[in-house]
């Protein structure tokens, strides 16, 4: 059920079948360059520089106190858009002899509201502390190749445009922010941004309404969101092939394709089936690039719906370059001409598994919950019904939407 | 069928051990549609030189063969490919070795006992051949690189290369690029005829399934084939010392930052000694010391002497507990391991914490059912580490108290620690 409190929603869904329950805040605005990064900011103040903790370890004791089982701070891109969420989790009343939701709720204010402040900013010198590690962690990106490659390969991709940006914030940003800037995102957030609460489990709905009433007293003046979807900015023809070297014992390759606008059933439906058919174990670069060619252990295709993206990833060896390429490229060629009835048929049945699966566990039912309040609206028998009707025909003309635009390698020196 | 109720999870487990010594645990969970089954050989990385009982010389394999059979278990004689069969029956396969164990896995919503019997079909009859193995080892080769490429798992495997003097844990679960050259098909074969037997294996299901059809069908399957009865399988092992083998080793990996793996090799040699089941008394060492509860986090946070925190984490090798930190840091790499070392060795554990702690593992304990891989992967581990499934861990954690845990923690020591710096470029 939803409860529309004007300037805020609920939504709860009822069940006891995780003996646990997750009430996710989550903060929606329309994105910005920098807004990853202060996000990642503000996540390490609310946990370091806060009135009711001492300090971290104080933190992770007080959650034991308090019976919460977890707590999660996230930061996450939707498109066009960008989400600050914040949650608890605990076990339902009454087991083990426990009360935790009150105790839980209470939790979930402090880490929220109790951010220390002087000087309409937060505690300089907390702040300049968290500002110097959060520096320090992104400048050692070098000694991850892998995340390394992917943004790189993203920078390459679409430089300047949304898709581009890292989600684990840049320094560029990092830079320009101090403790009055951070502050007044943190109180735009509270105050503008589009704001739902999501419980899944079982809990006192009343009295639930009651203390997020309490939180949210405020009025709030929230903003219109944009349109979630987002296109690359470069949508030249000319394919970009960019090598670079890099200190690493394996090779990353990625390969990006765009994808042209997609309707409806091409979104709820064929993009996960064409998905399966490419991705799973059963899939044609699996198959085709590790198994009948052993030229790498992990390869995939992430569906970035949202960005209109997919983007190829593997690690191989420098020498297999050319050979690893030419093979995706072909596959990818190859979907134009069609797949098999086999291949289609088996692809929707694992999509079916996977709806029914995905309620099967709280944060995947969750997620999916969230993702369909900003996107797409449609129920899980509309999308049962839709994956089933995919055609050989439906994949034939998503995959002419796809289109190859760049090769990037970052190649063992 | 033996009935017995898991307070732990409030739910019923059944256990059978048929004929040929197979074991089978099935936890029904009704709540959820899905099906989550593991056949499992209690047969790891460790396990590398080994005889049958009255034979007179132990057989040394190569490092790396367990992994190596796991990826080659999937190849079948009649052409036919695993992953497509499990892919039409709508269910999702996958596979993992350890240093104790080698596990085959699905989860389905579908057709779980169709799944299931196919599980155990592929897993009981394997094809080796020339031409397989060397193709495999194109792929676990790439996969050997990419280990060694995460400058991390390379440190933690320098680690543990220097905790051990002769134990198999030194050796890395996938093996040295070497090794997995020179494993064959011979190779294979034997390994797969000693541990792959029923008697020394285990399958576990969970999620929505009737106990009983799931225990016939398995019976059923097994009753189709048949397996030579083998005797007692014996490892060759070698006394582990106490002490480390490398106290410290400075690796240059060209890093933004310092990045440092600490290892602590505490012998519970002692406690085991008296019968004591050290499982309980493990997790709370490492909740009350080194977790993010604890005065180490305190320490490193208020005095700034890490980049980012620190993560850790706790694993029983044999007769040793093995509890590892890593961090990056700015400052003198060494320095902040003395400080590390001198926090954890001065811990002063409370009856507050105790007993904080005691409530924090009853309640994960309590979330395990919230999925149908979770409880799954509990019995398991205990089946392979302990050799049972303990029904009493609940009734054993409430009876466990702060005294006891004072009378075995002052048994141990943490003078044995082995250390790794990647040094930051200059």
């Amino acid at each position: 059920m939803t409860i529309d409190k004007q300037n805020y929603k609920i939504h709860y869904f009822e069940t006891n079948k995780f003996n646990a329950t997750q009430i996710k805040i989550v903060f929606t605005k329309n994105m910005e360059d920098k807004d990853y990064t202060y996000g990642m900011l503000l996540k390490k103040m609310m946990k370091s520089s806060n009135r009711s903790f001492k300090n971290k370890r104080d933190l992770e004791v007080k959650m034991e106190e308090n019976l919460v089982s977890w707590n999660d701070i996230v930061t996450k891109g939707q498109g066009k858009l960008f989400q600050f969420n914040v949650s608890v989790g605990f076990l339902n009343e009454g087991l083990l002899g426990l009360s935790p939701t009150e105790k839980n709720l209470d939790f979930l204010e402090k880490i929220l509201f109790n951010i220390k402040v002087e000087d309409e900013g937060f505690v300089k010198k907390d702040f300049i502390k968290q500002k110097d590690i959060y520096m320090k962690s992104l400048k050692s990106l070098r000694d991850y190749p892998s995340d390394y490659a992917d943004l790189r390969f993203a920078k390459v991709f679409d430089d300047g445009g949304i898709f581009s940006l890292d989600s684990q914030g840049e320094i560029q940003f990092l830079e320009k922010c101090n403790e009055k800037s951070l502050y007044n995102f943190y109180k735009d957030m509270l105050n503008n941004w589009k704001l739902d609460v999501f419980v899944l489990g079982k809990v006192d709905v009343d009295a639930l309404e009651i203390k997020l009433d309490n939180l949210f007293r405020e009025k709030r003046e929230v903003l219109n969101l944009v349109e979630y979807k987002s296109f690359i900015k470069s949508n030249s023809n000319d394919v970009k092939e960019v090598k670079e070297k890099f200190k690493t014992r394996q090779s990353e390759l990625r390969i990006g394709y765009t994808l042209e606008e997609l309707d409806f059933k091409e979104i709820v439906a064929t993009s996960k089936v064409l998905s399966d058919i490419l991705n799973s174990t059963s899939g044609k670069l699996f198959k085709e690039v590790r198994e009948k060619h052993s030229l790498c252990y992990t390869i995939g295709a992430s569906f970035y719906q949202s960005h209109h993206v997919i983007e190829v990833f593997t690690k191989i060896s420098a020498e297999n370059y050319e050979k690893t390429k030419s093979l995706i490229i072909g596959i990818f060629e190859s979907l134009k001409n069609g797949v098999t009835i086999d291949e289609l048929n088996d692809a929707k049945k694992t999509w079916v598994n996977n709806i029914k699966s995905a309620e099967d566990s709280l944060f995947s039912f969750q997620r999916k919950i969230i993702s369909k309040e900003f996107k797409e609206k449609y129920s899980n028998e509309e999308e049962l019904s839709l994956i089933n009707s995919v055609t050989l025909e439906d994949i034939v003309k998503l995959a002419n939407k796809i289109h190859l635009n760049t090769i990037y390698l970052l190649e063992e020196e | 069928m033996k009935k017995t109720y898991f307070e732990a999870f409030d739910l019923d487990i059944y256990y059978e051990k048929i004929s040929n010594g197979l074991e089978i645990y099935v936890l029904p969970m009704k709540k959820f549609s899905s099906v989550y089954a593991t056949f499992t050989t209690k047969y790891g990385s460790i396990h590398n030189n080994f005889r049958f009982k009255g034979e007179k010389e132990y057989k040394k394999m190569p490092a790396g063969i367990a992994h190596f059979l796991e990826h080659k278990v999937f190849e079948s004689e009649n052409g036919i490919d695993v992953f497509d069969v499990f892919h039409k029956n709508g269910a999702r396969p996958n596979a993992n070795t350890s240093h104790v164990r080698t596990c085959y896995l699905f989860k389905t919503n579908e057709k779980p006992l169709e799944n299931l019997d196919f599980l155990l079909n592929y897993v009981q009859e394997p094809y080796f051949t020339d031409e397989n193995v060397k193709k495999e080892k194109g792929i676990i080769v790439e996969e050997a690189k990419m280990y060694h490429n995460i400058n991390d798992y390379y440190i933690s495997d320098v680690v543990m290369n220097n905790l051990f003097h002769k134990s198999e844990y030194k050796i890395p679960i996938i093996g040295t690029i070497d090794s997995i050259n020179s494993i064959t098909k011979d190779q294979l074969k034997e390994c797969y005829n000693t541990f792959y037997n029923p008697s020394n294996m285990v399958v576990i299901v969970t999620g929505d399934v009737e106990p009983k059809e799931t225990i016939d069908l398995i019976k059923s399957n097994q009753s189709k084939k048949s397996f030579p009865s083998i005797p007692e399988i014996e490892l060759f092992k070698e006394e582990e010392l106490d002490s480390v083998f490398k106290e410290k080793e400075f690796l240059d990996l060209d890093l933004e930052n310092d990045t440092v793996s600490l290892s602590y090799k505490i012998s519970l040699k002692e406690i085991l000694s008296d019968g004591f089941e050290v499982d309980i008394l493990n997790w709370y060492i490492y909740g009350l010391l080194f977790s993010k509860t604890s005065d180490l986090n305190e320490v490193l946070d208020e005095k700034n002497l890490t980049i980012g925190g620190y993560s850790s984490g706790f694993f029983r090798a044999d007769d040793f507990l093995i509890i590892n930190v890593d961090f990056k840091t700015d400052k003198d790499a060494e320095m902040v391991v003395n400080i590390v070392d001198e926090v954890v060795k001065n811990v002063e554990i409370t009856k507050a914490d105790f007993d904080r702690k005691k409530q924090k593992m009853k309640m994960v304990l309590a979330t395990y059912p919230m999925n149908v891989n979770t409880p799954n992967n509990f019995i398991l581990s205990d089946v392979v580490n302990n050799g049972f499934l303990n029904y009493n861990v609940l009734n054993d954690l409430e009876n466990f108290n702060y005294d006891d845990f004072i009378k075995y923690y002052s048994k141990l020591s943490l003078e044995n620690k082995a250390v790794v710096i990647a040094k930051k470029k200059a």
